[in-house]
């Protein structure tokens, strides 16, 4: 019930807004509080600001960084790949504190995280830290045995792998699950849920309850993390929804359907992030629905809008903006592709399959579905996270501790296969990994409420790592001279709406107008340059995409055909290191859509380039004193993708 | 690891193994071959209720008479496996059980811990004194601050902001809303702690900030993006707490330093009655880290 008033509040408040702004004129609408008066509206927006430039500001003031996607020695593959820390280990290192990692090496982040989930694997959950103490119901099942003997065996990279693989292909021991009702799975909840409530200090640190619905099917990963916004009074009234039947499902119908039972039952708020679908071979963002071959329906659309308010860009199993089969005019789309198959690389990928499992492209194809259907499934924002399954949200490209535990640092993980199917010639490499990412959350404190409410509302951004700081504004009436105000933010907020918010037009004849800046990571990388993306989709269905550059350090110019030329390099790869003498420390701009077409849907999100700096690899090769084999990349371009801004034309 | 030993107490077939090892010592160490001369296995009543109570528990109802018996003839199998297998020696070497008899040990040893009954306020408050540091808050400052861009103004930006400072320092009321350069920061920070601010701006801002006069416009100083004329309006120096505020922090840092203790006094007791040798490896197999 709160939910729903919060939601109708927020949009109110929003149109009331920019209603009062643009002076137009209230259409008639009928509502509870009967016929609007104007000037009883207007009223109650003063229209000049209050002296003070504080008094009466209410819009977040500052970015939270966070992990929305940890996993610690619960999740039954992270402990079988040799994880040994639990969530209150995971907590200390996202606070600042300095922990020792399973692989016995000494790990602190640069900075503390200001919010952490950690999503532990719902199926299995806790069954980790139970084998690995030898309880001996598992250790009777002849598989578990056997699992067992290969960890003991210093062979548990292996076992791990034999461990994705069973559970993947729905052929994991029916002895050896944790499923809900059961006591090892119930204690496990109870205490994640307790770690995270000794861990959660409002206004410095939350420590969000959550989980990862671990939907795989056949080796297809729809992995969600569900996160709450209540305390544990409320989220230890459930267990968290798993995916073997009878008591749970593949489906995320059947997620979803969970997910309002709590809501229900205990008047809470929950919500879901997809996690990236660069894995799961076209089936994360379908116009066919996998689980019964029809095209998606519109109550899937309106539930999966609701639900999955947020998407997973980029993380530890690469980066899933966009690929270059899908954006071959994009010069920048090809960073950090996984791109050779499912998780469990038991089928291979084929082109045909990329378009619905990047973002870019679901967020083409959400527009067509809304023009079909009347409503937009894929309409999310945008987060990073690591998925590290170390209990180590360590992704700072010096200081990357690797997607599992056998994969920390050392001479020989850049080289060690990730993942094998010799029946398909299939390898993922540990050089392959990429050291990403983090969750920037625009919020008004601290606090799982507040953090979760911008969730919410998707005023979120997503980085590969850097914490830079970015603000994406979408309005009718921004100028240039806007960019040069003291706070962009305030005349931000004033004009438009933040990432992840709605443009309509209300007055014709006008293109819509976008503030954006970009302030770069104090302890890191000048800025190359901002791009607005634009998606939008035609009277025939068809749907298109184009990238504009818009902001960029320097007295760089276009050429002929508009192409910007590149920041340069400063990069030394021998010794890992890179100079600030090229790029930006702050990029400020608006943009008014050149090719504007007021009758066609369309989105826009800001992409952020840092200048070119060392890989992981690169820090690797240094330490360990190393060298890399030629195809090994050594250098990248971090960045950060914000939430879109969608426009919809009236009718 | 603390959840998997917290569990582990819990765990009836933790309790039942122990009592297991106990009926094992004492049945006594006399073996024969022939059948049903040598050692007696008896299975206790109040080991059948356990039993009752661990599968009611997992199952929600009591077991009927055949799972009972069932439930007694696993008993009598495992304790008989067992016995045999110890005899053989099985338990040698094996990872499992040498980690488990590691952890019993270990209980037994944070229970002597728990046993000298709580701290008392006394003990507390030298606790505090003595690690004062750990519980210490934060330096914080509350204050405002115009920035500099060197990129757009460029060689001219610290002149500039000095002309500024010296507008602001002179009588009038200016609308610092509308002076320096667009920041993406906000320009007030209210009860902003040192490492906030240094992960903010940077280290050697923070730094400065400690060291500028309060309540009127100083600087410029220095920050990873520019420079800035900056005016502290409220500083509050690093400072230990009031017990009260820390209590619990500090009684449950208290009881984990007393546990760590006497797990290592105990050890460092056991540890002198052996004699060490640890061999040499044929050749150096450390890895070092270039």
């Amino acid at each position: 019930m709160k939910f729903a008033t919060m939601r109708a509040k927020m949009r109110l408040g929003a149109l009331s807004l920019v209603l009062s702004l643009t002076g137009y004129s209230l259409p008639a609408f009928s509502q509870d509080t009967g016929e609007p008066d104007k000037a009883a509206i207007e009223k109650s927006f003063p229209a000049k600001r209050p002296y003070s430039p504080y008094a009466g500001r209410t819009f977040p003031t500052r970015v939270y960084w966070g992990d929305t996607h940890l996993h610690t020695d619960l999740s039954f593959d992270a402990g079988a790949a040799g994880c040994r820390l639990g969530p209150s280990d995971a907590y200390r290192l996202a606070k600042g504190e300095e922990v020792t990692a399973s692989s016995g090496q000494r790990v602190k982040l640069s900075r503390p995280l200001d919010f952490l989930v950690v999503a532990d694997h719902s199926d299995n959950m806790g069954f980790f830290p139970d084998f690995l103490a030898g309880k001996p119901e598992l250790l009777a099942d002849p598989q578990g045995r056997k699992w067992y003997d290969m960890i003991q065996t210093g062979k548990g990279g292996e076992a791990a792998w034999e461990i994705v693989m069973s559970f993947s292909q729905g052929k994991f021991p029916k002895a050896l699950e944790y499923a809900p009702g059961t006591s090892g799975f119930r204690s496990t909840w109870k205490a994640i849920i307790k770690a995270a409530e000794e861990a959660n200090e409002p206004g410095r640190f939350t420590a969000f309850i959550g989980y990862e619905w671990t939907s795989l099917a056949a080796g297809n990963n729809l992995h969600r993390n569900v996160i709450f916004r209540d305390n544990g009074d409320k989220a230890s009234t459930i267990e968290p929804y798993t995916t073997t039947k009878p008591l749970g499902s593949n489906n995320p119908r059947d997620l979803w359907k969970w997910m309002a039972g709590y809501e229900q039952k205990t008047g809470g708020n929950v919500l879901a992030i997809a996690h990236n679908g660069n894995l799961s071979n076209g089936t994360m963002f379908p116009l066919i629905e996998s689980f019964n071959g029809k095209p998606i329906d519109r109550e899937y659309a309106e539930t999966r809008a609701k639900w999955e308010r947020l998407y997973e860009a980029t993380q530890m199993k690469g980066d899933g903006e966009t690929h270059p089969f899908l954006s071959p005019n994009d010069e920048f789309a090809n960073y950090e592709r996984w791109d050779k198959g499912n998780l469990d690389l038991s089928e291979a990928k084929k082109p045909e399959m990329l378009e619905f499992e990047y973002a870019r492209a679901a967020l083409r194809n959400g527009l067509k579905l809304e023009q079909e259907l009347g409503a937009n499934p894929y309409k999310f924002g945008m987060v990073g996270s690591t998925d590290s399954h170390t209990a180590l949200a360590a992704v700072e490209e010096d200081n990357f501790f690797g997607k599992i535990s056998s994969s920390e640092p050392s001479a020989e993980r850049a080289m060690h296969p990730f993942m094998k199917n010799p029946k398909l010639g299939l390898k993922i490499m540990g050089w392959e990994t990429t050291a990403s990412g983090y969750a920037g959350v625009w919020a008004t404190d601290n606090t799982r409420e507040a953090l979760w409410d911008a969730m919410e509302r998707k005023e979120t951004y997503a980085t590969t790592g850097p914490r830079m700081i970015v603000r994406f504004f979408g309005g009718w009436e921004f100028v240039a001279a806007d960019a040069n105000t003291r706070s962009p933010a305030t005349v931000g907020y004033e004009k438009g709406v933040p990432m992840g918010g709605d443009l309509q037009q209300l007055v014709p004849g006008k293109s819509p107008t976008f503030l954006v800046a970009a302030l770069k990571d104090p302890m890191g990388a000048n800025l190359d340059r901002i791009q607005i993306i634009k998606g939008w989709v035609d009277t025939k269905g068809e749907t298109h995409e184009k990238v504009y550059d818009v902001a960029w350090s320097g007295e760089r110019k276009p050429d002929a055909k508009g192409k910007l030329p590149s920041v340069g390099d400063t990069v030394d790869v021998p010794n890992a290191t890179y100079s600030n003498t090229i790029g930006a420390t702050e990029l400020i701009k608006v943009w008014k859509d050149p090719e504007f077409d007021a009758s066609q849907r369309a989105f826009y999100y800001a992409r952020v380039l840092e200048i070119p700096t060392p890989r992981w690899t690169a820090y690797d090769a240094k330490y360990f004193g190393i060298k890399m084999p030629p195809e090994v990349p050594m250098k990248l371009q971090e960045r950060a993708y914000t939430s879109p801004i969608w426009y919809t034309p009236e009718k | 690891m603390k959840i998997i030993l917290r569990k582990l107490i819990r765990e009836p077939l933790f309790h039942f193994l122990l009592l297991g090892a106990m009926i094992f010592l004492l049945a006594g160490r006399v073996r024969s071959g022939s059948v049903g001369s040598g050692d007696k296995i008896v299975v206790t009543q109040s080991q059948i209720e356990s039993m009752v109570v661990g599968f009611s528990r997992t199952w929600m109802r009591p077991p009927s008479q055949e799972e009972l018996q069932g439930l007694v003839d696993d008993f009598v199998r495992e304790e008989v496996l067992y016995r045999e297998a110890k005899a053989m020696g099985l338990d040698q070497d094996d990872i499992i059980v040498r980690r488990r008899m590691r952890q019993k040990f270990e209980f037994l040893a944070e229970d002597q811990a728990a046993r000298t009954g709580p701290p008392t306020d006394q003990e507390l408050e030298s606790y505090l004194r003595q690690y004062a540091d750990k519980y210490s808050e934060e330096p914080n400052f509350s204050f405002d601050h115009i920035f500099f861009s060197r990129e757009m103004r460029g060689a001219s930006a610290d002149a500039e902001a000095n002309a500024m400072l010296a507008r602001l320092s002179g009588k009038g009321t200016i609308d610092i809303a509308k002076l320096g350069d667009a920041f993406l920061l906000p320009s007030r920070f209210e009860k902003t702690s040192a490492g906030e601010t240094a992960r903010l701006f940077g280290e050697k801002f923070a730094e400065d900030l400690t060291k500028a006069p309060l309540g009127t416009w100083a600087g410029p100083i220095e920050s990873s993006y520019g420079i800035h004329l900056v005016r502290v309006n409220a500083r509050i120096p690093e400072g230990a707490p009031p017990m009260a505020k820390v209590r619990e922090a500090v009684l449950r840092d208290l009881l984990s330093d007393r546990r760590k203790q006497e797990l290592d006094t105990q050890y460092e007791k056991l540890r002198a009655r052996y004699m060490v040798v640890v061999e040499p490896p044929e050749a150096p197999r450390v890895a070092e880290a270039r």
